[in-house]
C-alpha cells in the first residue's frame, strides 16, 4: 500500500461577499497515495478550484491542514509555500493560461528556469512527441488553437516531473475529439512517471477513467464509484 | 440595422443655431436701442437756485449783497462786477435776411409786416465760485473764484428748429472774463466786443461747429438805458437784501450774419440787452420765474417777470412799460393780467413749461396773445430752462423773448 | 427611462464603482488643465485691464497729448482752447515728498472744472467731498488735495487733515482729503502710488510753477482737427498719440502674454491627454461589455450617447472645479504677472484680479465642449464597431499597432520638416511656437518604432543566451506598445519642453549674469529721489566730485522717452569714462569700431530687442523725432540689453542735445579710486545733501537686486513649469501604471507556476525601467532641440534677445532622472498589488 501524499484534514474554507460569509469547504478531509488518479466531481461553484488552490498552496485554508509527504503546507510562509509549489506541483489551467511574450519550447521549459533546473533533452522530447507539438516548438501561443495550447500547458506541467499534477478542468475549453485526446496523455504521462494526479472536472466520462472520483458536495468530500 | 443619421448626436441642427443666433442678435440690438425717455437724459450739471439762492452750507452768505441801489458809470458798468456772485450779459433778437424786403432803420415805425425768421439769445453768465472774504490771496490765474458760462441759442422759425450751444470755463489765465484793456468779454473764443473807450456798438460773435450755429452782429441802441426796479436796484423778494442790479437795453439795432447748418446769413433786426449782477437774486422759498421782454409795434417795450415759490405761487413780480423815448412806466402788479393758456411738457426732459399767454393791460390797452414761434425752444445744457423767441398779436403785433426757469 | 437607467449602470455607474481610480484620472486631469489655462487668463487679463486703468489715469479719455522739451507756456493752452475749441485738458505732474511719513507721493494737477476730468481720473463720478467741489478748488489757504491711496482698504472715517510736503526743498501744507467710503471699493483708477489729485491753480501754487504746465491732454475726433493743431502748433511742442503710444507698450507686453498662454496651454494639453488616456483605458475595459451590449440588440447611437453622457458630466464636474481652483490660483498668479510687467515693461502696481461671470461660463462651457470634442472620436469608433471586433486580444491590438508605426514615422518626418521650416523663414512668433510644437511632436512619433527597433535589436543578439526574463522584458515591451507608446509619447513631450524651457532659463541666467557683471561695473550708481525738470542736484554733485581723490572717475546718464516707429524707446546718453563704455557688449562689430564711430561720427547705438524687432544692424540710418524737431542719425553697433525688452538707443551727448535740448542728468556713475572704500564716500554725499535727495547704490547691491528680479521675473515661467511637469508625470505614470496592472494577470500565473515575488517584481519594474531609460535616452536631443529653438527663435521673436546656449549635465542628469521617475512611479501600486493580491485566479483572456 503506497504513503499518503497528500492528506487534507478538516478543511474549511468560506468566502465573503457583501459583507457576508460564505462557507465552500467545510471540514474537508480527503488522502490520496502516490500515484493515485483521482477525478474531483461537483456543481459549478462548489469549491473544486478552491480546494485545488488550497492543495497547490496558492490559497491558505481557514482552518485545517494540508500535508504533501510530511511537509505541512499551511505552516510555511508564502515563499516557502511557492518555493514548494515551483518544486513539487504541476499545474494545468482550464484556459491555458501561457505566456504570450514566450514561445511553445520557452512556455514549456519555464518550470525549469524557474527551478534552475537541468535541460533533460530527453524527456523534453518525450513530452513534446506524446503530445505531438515537435513542430509547434517556435511558434508563439497567440498562433495556436485552443487544444494546441492546453497541450503546450500539460507539457509545461510535467516537465520538471512534479509528484503531484493538479489539472483544474483541463478540458473545459476543448471538443470532445481534443479533450479526449489531452486526457489520454494526461493519463498516460501520469502513469508513466507515475505522478499523483487530481484532476477537477464535470465531465463524468472522464471522471470514469480515474482511479477514484470525489464528489464535492456542501463542502465536503464524498468518494462515489460511477458504474 | 436602421441607417444611421448624418448628424450622429449633434444636439441642435443647422436651422435651430440660425435660429437662436437670430433671436439673441435682435435681443441684444433692441437692449443696446435705448428710447429716448425723459428718464433717460442727462440731468443738468446745475439748476438756478444753487447759483442763485443763498444757502448756509456752501459760504454764499459771504458774498456783498446788493443792498441799495448803486449808482452805475458808464462804460464801466457794462463790465463784470466780480466781487458779486452771479451776473449774466444777456442778448436776445429778431433777424431777418438782408435781402428781404423788410428794412430796419432808425425811423420809430417799424415795419414789422413781415415777420422775421431767425430768432437768436447769446448769454454771458458769470459766477464767482468762493466770496472775497474767504481768498485772501491769489497766487496764480487759476485761482481766481470765477467761472463763465456762455449759451447761444438759435431759433429758425421756418424751418421750425431750435439749437442751442454752450460754451463753459473757469476764468484762468485768459480763458474768460474780462480781457486786458478791457477789449472783451468772453468764454473762450465767444465774445462781447464793446467798442473801444465806450461800448456801443457792440459785437457779439459766437459759433460752435457742433451745432452748426453761429453769431456775428453789431449792435446799436435805439432808446436810452433803462434802469429796472428803482435805479437799477430790482428787489426779489419781501427780503431786501434778495435784489439785484439790472438795466436793460429794451430796443436795439442789429445787424450782422448768422450761421445755420454752417450757412451764412446776413440779417438785419431788433434786439434786446440785460446786464444784471447779484449775490443773491431768489429768496429762500423762490424756485424760478417766467421773464417776458416784449418789443410792440408801437416803438413800446414791456418788461416784466414773475418769481414763483416752491409751492407754485406767484411770490414777486415786476413789470414796466418803456415808452417811445425810453422812459420806464412801472406798472403795479395790480395792472397787469397774465394768464396762462397752454402748456407743453418737453419729452426730453419731462418738464412742463407753459406755452401761450395772454397778458392784458388794461390802462395801457394791451391786450397781446404771446405765442411761442416753436414749443421745443428749451435750453439743454449746464443749466435747463426755457427761453424762446415769442411773437405777438392782439391788441398789437410784436415779437420777443420769454424766459421760463425753475420748471 | 429605466431602460436607460440599467444601461447607464452597465456602461459607466457600475465600471467607475469597480474602477474608482478611473473616474478620478479623467477628473483630475481636466481639472488640473482648466485650473492652469484659468489662473493664467484671469492673471494675464487683469494683468491687462489693470494697465488700461492704470494709463487711463493720467490721460483719461484723452487721444492726444501735446508736451514741451520741457514745460508748456499756459499761454499755448488758452491760444489753443480759444482757436479750436477742442476738449482739452491742462496737466501738471510732480512727484513730492511726505515729511512725516517718509514716503513719495505722485501729484497729478487738472482743471477739476472741466467736464469729465474727475470721473476720468477716479474711473466714476465724484458724488460727494467733505467739502463743495468749489471750495476744494479755489481755497488755497492751504490747498486742498484729494489722497487716492494705492491701499485698497482704508479706514472709514479718514477726516481731512493738513500735511506738510516738499518738492525741490521748498516745502507747504495741504489740506488732504479722501475718497468718501462708498467711492473706494469700486474705483478703477488704477493709480500707481499714492496719489495726491488737486486743481491745477493748486498745483501750480504748491510746485512754484506759476504760468507752466507738464502737458495738456486733448481729445481730437477727426484727422482734420489733428492736422490743424499739429500745423498751429509751434516748433518746440509735439502731439503725440496717446492711443499710439499706449498701444505701443500694450503690444510690447503681448510677447510676454503669449509666452505665458502658450505654458498654459501646455499644461492644459497634457492634462487633456490624461483624461483622454484614462477615457481610452476605460474604454478599453469595457469593450467586452460594449459588445455584449450590442449582442443583446442594445444600438451603437444609444451607447454613444450614454458615454457621451458620462463623459459631459465629468467634464462639467471637472471644469468647474476647474475654475474654481484656477480662481483662486488666479491671485498669486497675478502678482507673480504683475511682477515680470514692472520689470519688463512699465509701472504697474494694480493687482486686482478683474473678471466676469459670463467669463466665466464662457471658459466653462468651452473646456466642456474641448473634453467632449476629443472624447467624441475614441467613443465613436468603439460604438460604431460591430460586436465581434470589440473582442480582441493584445496579440491583434498589438498587431494592428505595428501596422501604424509606418504612418507616425511618416508624420514624425513631416513634423521636423515644418519644424526646420518654422525656424529658418520669418514665420514670427506664432510660427516660433508652431516649430517647438512639431519639433516635440516629431521626435515623440519616432519614439516607439526607437523601442521596437532596440527591442527587435537585443533579441536578435545571441538570442539563446540571454535569460528568459530578460526575452520577456523585450518582447513584452514591443508587444504592450499599442498600450504604452501614448504614455510614453507624452512623457517625452512633457519631459523634453520642461527640459528645454530650464535650459533656456539657466542659459539665459548665465548671459543674464556675464553682461550684468560686465555692464554694472561702477562703484557707486546715483540718482535723484524725487523727478522734476528744474533740478540741477546731480550735476552739482558731479561737478564736486569731478575733482575728488577718491574718485578714479565718473560717468553721467541723461534718458528721454520718446515715440518712435509706434513705440516707446528710451534715448539715453551722457558723459562716459571708458570703463563704463567697456561695459557694453556688441553684437558681431568689434567694440573698438563700435567706439570709434560713435565718438568721432556721432553715430548712435541701439539695443538688441529694437534692433530685432525693426531688423536694424548697423549702418543703418533712422530718424527721430522729438517735439517737432527731427534728425537722422546712424547706427554704429546694436548693443546686448537684457534688462528690458524695451527699445533703447544711445547716442553722445551733443547729439542728444541737439534732438532732445534738455541736458538735465538723471544719474551718476562713480568709479571709486584705489585704497578708497564705497561707504566713505556714501558717507560724504549724505553729509552734504539730505538722504532723500539721491539714491545710492553699490554695484553687489543692483547686481543682487537685478538677480533677485531675474529670479522673480522667471518664477511664473518656473511656476507653471512645475505645475506643467507635474501634471505630466502624474498623467503618465498613471498611464504606465495602468499598462502594468493589465500584467497582473499575467503576475498571477507566475505567482501560480511558482515564480516568487522577487522574480515577479523585478518584471513589474523592469518594463517602465527599461521603457523609462530608452525615453530619457531620446529625451535629451529632444530637449536641446527645445532649448535652442526657446532660446534661438522665441526669446528672438518676442523679446529681441539672443542667448547662447548653455547646457549642463546636472540638467542633462535631471531629464534623464526625470522620465526614470515616471516610470519608476508608474510601476510602484502594480508591484506592491502583485505583492499583497493571491495568485486565486491565474485567469487569461
Amino acid at each position: 500500500m503506497s504513503a499518503h501524499l497528500l492528506a487534507l484534514s478538516h478543511i474549511s474554507k468560506s468566502f465573503a461577499e457583501q459583507h457576508q460569509h460564505h462557507p465552500l469547504l467545510r471540514d474537508l478531509s480527503l488522502c490520496v497515495n502516490q500515484g493515485e488518479v483521482i477525478a474531483l466531481i461537483g456543481a459549478s461553484g462548489s469549491g473544486k478550484s478552491t480546494l485545488l488552490n488550497i492543495i497547490a498552496g496558492i490559497e491558505l485554508p481557514d482552518t485545517g491542514r494540508v500535508s504533501i509527504e510530511q511537509t505541512v503546507l499551511n505552516q510555511l510562509s508564502e515563499t516557502d509555500r511557492t518555493a514548494f509549489r515551483r518544486q513539487h506541483v504541476g499545474f494545468i489551467f482550464q484556459f491555458f493560461n501561457l505566456l504570450p511574450t514566450l514561445s511553445v519550447k520557452e512556455n514549456i521549459l519555464l518550470p525549469l528556469q524557474l527551478n534552475q533546473l537541468a535541460y533533460d533533452q530527453a524527456f523534453f522530447e518525450l513530452l513534446i512527441n506524446s503530445t505531438q507539438i515537435e513542430q509547434l516548438l517556435y511558434r508563439y501561443p497567440d498562433d495556436l488553437s485552443g487544444g494546441e495550447q492546453q497541450r503546450v500547458a500539460l507539457c509545461r506541467a510535467l516537465i520538471h516531473r512534479p509528484r503531484l499534477v493538479l489539472a483544474d478542468e483541463p478540458t473545459g475549453s476543448l471538443d470532445n475529439e481534443t479533450a479526449d485526446q489531452v486526457f489520454a496523455l494526461l493519463l498516460n504521462i501520469a502513469h508513466q512517471e507515475q505522478q499523483t494526479l487530481i484532476l477537477a472536472t464535470h465531465n463524468l466520462q472522464l471522471a470514469s477513467q480515474t482511479d477514484r472520483v470525489c464528489r464535492l458536495v456542501s463542502g465536503k468530500v464524498t468518494e462515489q464509484s460511477l458504474p | 440595422m436602421a441607417p444611421q443619421g448624418k448628424r450622429g448626436w449633434l444636439l441642435f441642427g443647422p436651422h435651430s443655431v440660425a435660429t437662436i443666433l437670430l433671436i439673441t442678435s435682435a435681443c441684444s440690438l433692441l437692449a443696446g436701442c435705448k428710447q429716448d425717455s425723459p428718464e433717460n437724459h442727462a440731468k443738468p450739471a446745475f439748476n438756478v437756485t444753487g447759483l442763485l439762492q443763498t444757502n448756509l452750507n456752501d459760504l454764499s452768505i459771504f458774498y456783498p449783497r446788493v443792498k441799495t441801489p448803486i449808482p452805475l458809470e458808464w462804460p464801466a458798468d457794462h463790465y463784470a462786477h466780480p466781487k458779486y456772485r452771479s451776473e449774466w450779459w444777456y442778448f436776445t433778437g429778431h433777424m431777418s435776411p438782408e435781402s428781404s424786403r423788410t428794412s430796419t432803420s432808425l425811423s420809430k415805425q417799424q415795419n414789422l409786416s413781415k415777420p422775421p425768421i431767425l430768432g437768436f439769445q447769446f448769454t454771458l453768465f458769470r459766477q464767482r465760485a468762493l466770496p472775497p472774504i474767504t481768498q485772501k490771496t491769489i497766487h496764480n490765474a487759476w485761482q481766481t473764484p470765477q467761472i463763465y458760462m456762455g449759451h447761444l441759442a438759435i431759433t429758425h422759425h421756418l424751418a421750425q428748429r431750435h439749437r442751442a450751444a454752450q460754451r463753459f470755463s473757469r476764468e484762468g489765465p485768459g480763458l474768460a472774463g474780462v480781457s486786458d484793456n478791457q477789449q472783451y468779454l468772453h468764454v473762450l473764443d465767444w465774445q462781447i466786443q464793446p467798442t473801444p473807450d465806450g461800448w456801443w456798438p457792440v459785437r457779439i460773435s459766437a459759433r460752435d461747429q457742433k451745432q452748426q450755429i453761429g453769431i456775428n452782429l453789431q449792435l446799436f441802441p435805439l432808446k436810452p438805458v433803462v434802469l429796472q426796479g428803482n435805479l437799477g436796484f430790482s428787489q426779489k423778494s419781501n427780503h431786501p437784501e434778495n435784489a439785484s442790479m439790472y438795466y436793460s437795453y429794451t430796443r436795439l439795432k442789429a445787424w450782422g450774419s448768422m450761421y445755420w447748418q454752417n450757412q451764412s446769413t446776413t440779417v438785419k433786426g431788433l434786439a434786446w440787452f440785460d446786464h444784471e449782477w447779484s449775490s443773491s437774486s431768489l429768496g429762500a422759498n423762490q424756485v424760478g420765474w417766467s421773464w417776458f421782454a416784449l418789443q410792440l409795434d408801437n416803438y413800446h417795450e414791456l418788461m416784466l417777470y414773475q418769481i414763483r415759490n416752491k409751492q407754485g405761487e406767484i411770490s414777486w413780480s415786476d413789470a414796466a412799460m418803456i415808452d417811445e423815448s425810453g422812459s420806464r412806466l412801472p406798472l403795479k402788479v395790480s395792472d397787469i393780467t397774465i394768464d396762462t393758456l397752454q402748456h407743453w411738457t418737453s419729452s426730453k426732459t419731462g418738464r412742463r413749461y407753459p406755452s401761450q399767454w395772454r397778458i392784458t393791460i388794461p390802462r395801457y390797452e394791451i391786450d397781446l396773445d404771446i405765442m411761442p414761434t416753436i414749443n421745443d425752444q428749451e435750453m439743454r445744457l449746464a443749466l435747463h430752462y426755457w427761453e424762446g423767441a415769442v411773437t405777438l398779436s392782439g391788441s398789437h403785433q410784436g415779437q420777443g423773448y420769454v424766459e421760463l426757469t425753475g420748471y | 427611462m429605466n431602460r436607460h437607467y440599467f444601461l447607464l449602470k452597465a456602461i459607466s455607474l457600475g465600471h467607475f464603482r469597480q474602477h474608482p481610480w478611473q473616474f478620478i484620472l479623467m477628473w483630475a486631469g481636466l481639472t488640473a488643465s482648466v485650473t492652469v489655462v484659468i489662473a493664467i487668463y484671469l492673471a494675464s487679463y487683469s494683468a491687462h485691464q489693470n494697465f488700461l486703468s492704470a494709463s487711463n489715469l493720467f490721460t483719461g479719455k484723452a487721444t492726444h497729448q501735446i508736451r514741451g522739451q520741457t514745460t508748456i507756456d499756459e499761454q499755448l493752452y488758452v491760444e489753443l482752447k480759444q482757436r479750436f475749441n477742442v476738449s482739452a485738458t491742462p496737466l501738471l505732474q510732480a512727484n513730492v515728498w511726505d515729511n512725516f511719513k517718509r514716503q513719495h507721493y505722485q501729484l497729478l494737477a487738472a482743471d477739476l472744472l472741466l467736464e469729465d476730468t474727475l470721473s476720468s481720473i477716479l474711473g466714476q463720478p465724484l458724488t460727494t467731498l467733505t467739502i463743495p467741489l468749489s471750495q476744494f478748488i479755489f481755497s488755497n489757504a492751504p490747498p486742498n488735495a484729494l489722497l487716492l491711496s494705492s491701499m485698497s482698504e482704508l479706514p472709514t472715517d479718514l477726516q481731512p487733515s493738513s500735511q506738510q510736503f516738499s518738492h525741490q526743498n521748498k516745502s507747504f501744507q495741504l489740506n488732504v482729503l479722501h475718497l468718501p467710503p462708498n467711492q473706494r471699493h469700486n474705483n478703477h483708477g488704477g493709480w500707481g502710488a499714492d496719489l495726491l489729485l488737486m486743481d491745477i491753480g493748486s498745483g501750480q501754487q504748491v510746485l512754484n510753477m506759476t504760468g507752466q504746465l507738464s502737458a495738456i491732454n486733448l481729445v481730437l475726433t477727426n484727422d482734420k482737427q489733428i492736422e490743424l493743431i499739429k500745423d498751429w502748433l509751434p516748433t518746440s511742442y509735439a502731439l503725440v498719440s496717446v492711443n499710439a503710444e499706449r498701444q505701443a507698450l500694450d503690444n510690447l507686453a503681448n510677447a510676454f502674454h503669449l509666452n505665458l498662454h502658450a505654458l498654459s496651454l501646455l499644461a492644459f494639453i497634457i492634462g487633456l491627454f490624461l483624461m483622454f488616456n484614462a477615457l481610452r483605458f476605460s474604454l478599453q475595459q469595457r469593450e467586452r461589455l460594449i459588445s455584449q451590449l450590442r449582442s443583446l440588440g442594445i444600438a451603437s447611437k444609444t451607447i454613444q450617447k450614454l458615454i457621451m453622457c458620462e463623459v459631459f458630466f465629468i467634464a462639467s464636474i471637472a471644469s468647474a472645479t476647474g475654475l474654481l481652483l484656477g480662481w483662486l490660483l488666479a491671485n498669486p498668479m497675478l502678482t507673480m504677472v504683475t511682477q515680470s510687467i514692472n520689470q519688463f515693461y512699465y509701472d504697474l502696481s494694480q493687482t486686482k484680479l478683474q473678471y466676469s461671470f459670463p467669463q466665466f461660463f464662457v471658459c466653462w462651457a468651452f473646456a466642456v465642449l474641448i473634453a467632449v470634442v476629443c472624447s467624441s472620436w475614441p467613443i465613436s469608433q468603439i460604438a460604431k464597431r460591430p460586436p465581434l471586433q470589440l473582442v480582441r486580444t493584445s496579440h491583434q491590438l498589438a498587431h494592428i499597432h505595428q501596422r501604424l508605426l509606418p504612418y507616425w514615422q511618416q508624420i514624425a518626418v513631416t513634423c521636423l520638416l515644418i519644424t526646420l521650416c518654422m525656424t529658418m523663414l520669418p514665420t514670427g512668433l506664432i510660427g516660433g511656437f508652431i516649430a517647438t510644437a512639431t519639433g516635440l511632436l516629431g521626435f515623440a512619433l519616432c519614439l516607439p518604432q526607437i523601442v521596437t527597433t532596440i527591442s527587435r535589436l537585443s533579441l536578435s543578439t545571441k538570442l539563446s543566451r540571454q535569460p528568459l526574463f530578460i526575452k520577456m522584458l523585450l518582447r513584452d515591451s514591443q508587444r504592450q506598445l499599442h498600450h504604452t507608446a501614448y504614455a510614453l509619447m507624452a512623457l517625452l513631450i512633457a519631459i523634453s519642453a520642461s527640459g528645454g524651457i530650464s535650459l533656456m532659463v539657466s542659459s539665459f541666467h548665465n548671459a543674464f549674469q556675464h553682461w550684468l557683471q560686465q555692464r554694472v561695473n561702477a562703484d557707486l550708481y546715483i540718482r535723484e529721489a524725487e523727478n522734476s525738470p528744474t533740478s540741477t542736484l546731480l550735476q552739482t554733485l558731479y561737478e564736486q566730485f569731478a575733482q575728488n581723490k577718491q574718485v578714479a572717475s565718473m560717468s553721467t546718464y541723461m534718458s528721454q522717452h520718446i515715440l518712435w516707429q509706434d513705440e516707446q524707446i528710451k534715448i539715453q546718453s551722457g558723459q562716459w569714462s571708458q570703463q563704463t563704455q567697456d561695459g557694453m557688449l556688441f553684437l558681431k562689430r568689434p567694440a573698438r569700431l563700435v567706439w570709434h564711430d560713435v565718438l568721432t561720427k556721432n553715430h548712435i547705438l541701439v539695443n538688441e530687442p529694437l534692433a530685432r524687432r525693426h531688423q536694424l544692424t548697423w549702418g543703418d540710418s533712422i530718424k527721430l523725432n522729438w517735439a517737432g524737431h527731427e534728425e537722422t542719425f546712424t547706427i554704429a553697433g546694436v548693443f546686448y540689453d537684457y534688462g528690458s525688452p524695451q527699445g533703447q538707443m544711445w547716442m553722445p551727448p551733443f547729439d542728444y542735445q541737439r534732438l532732445i535740448g534738455d541736458t538735465k542728468i538723471t544719474g551718476v556713475a562713480i568709479y571709486i579710486a584705489a585704497n578708497n572704500q564705497a561707504d566713505e564716500l556714501i558717507h560724504v554725499i549724505n553729509k552734504q545733501w539730505p538722504q532723500h535727495h539721491f539714491v545710492i547704490t553699490q554695484q553687489q547691491q543692483i547686481i543682487a537686486r537685478a538677480t533677485q528680479i531675474f529670479k522673480q521675473t522667471f518664477l511664473i515661467t518656473d511656476v507653471l513649469n512645475a505645475i506643467a511637469l507635474g501634471i505630466a508625470l502624474c498623467a503618465i505614470s498613471a498611464a504606465l501604471m495602468a499598462t502594468q496592472l493589465a500584467r497582473l494577470p499575467e503576475m498571477r500565473l507566475l505567482h501560480a507556476l511558482g515564480c516568487n515575488s522577487l522574480h515577479r517584481a523585478g518584471l513589474l519594474f523592469a518594463q517602465p525601467i527599461f521603457l523609462g531609460l530608452i525615453t530619457g535616452v531620446f529625451a535629451i536631443p529632444a530637449t536641446l532641440l527645445q532649448g535652442w529653438l526657446l532660446s534661438e527663435v522665441i526669446n528672438v521673436r518676442s523679446f529681441g534677445w539672443s542667448i547662447p546656449l548653455t547646457p549642463s549635465f546636472i540638467l542633462i542628469g535631471q531629464v534623464f532622472g526625470l522620465s526614470i521617475t515616471a516610470a519608476v512611479l508608474g510601476s510602484l501600486y502594480p508591484i506592491w498589488k502583485t505583492l499583497h493580491a493571491s495568485a486565486r485566479q491565474a485567469g487569461w483572456e
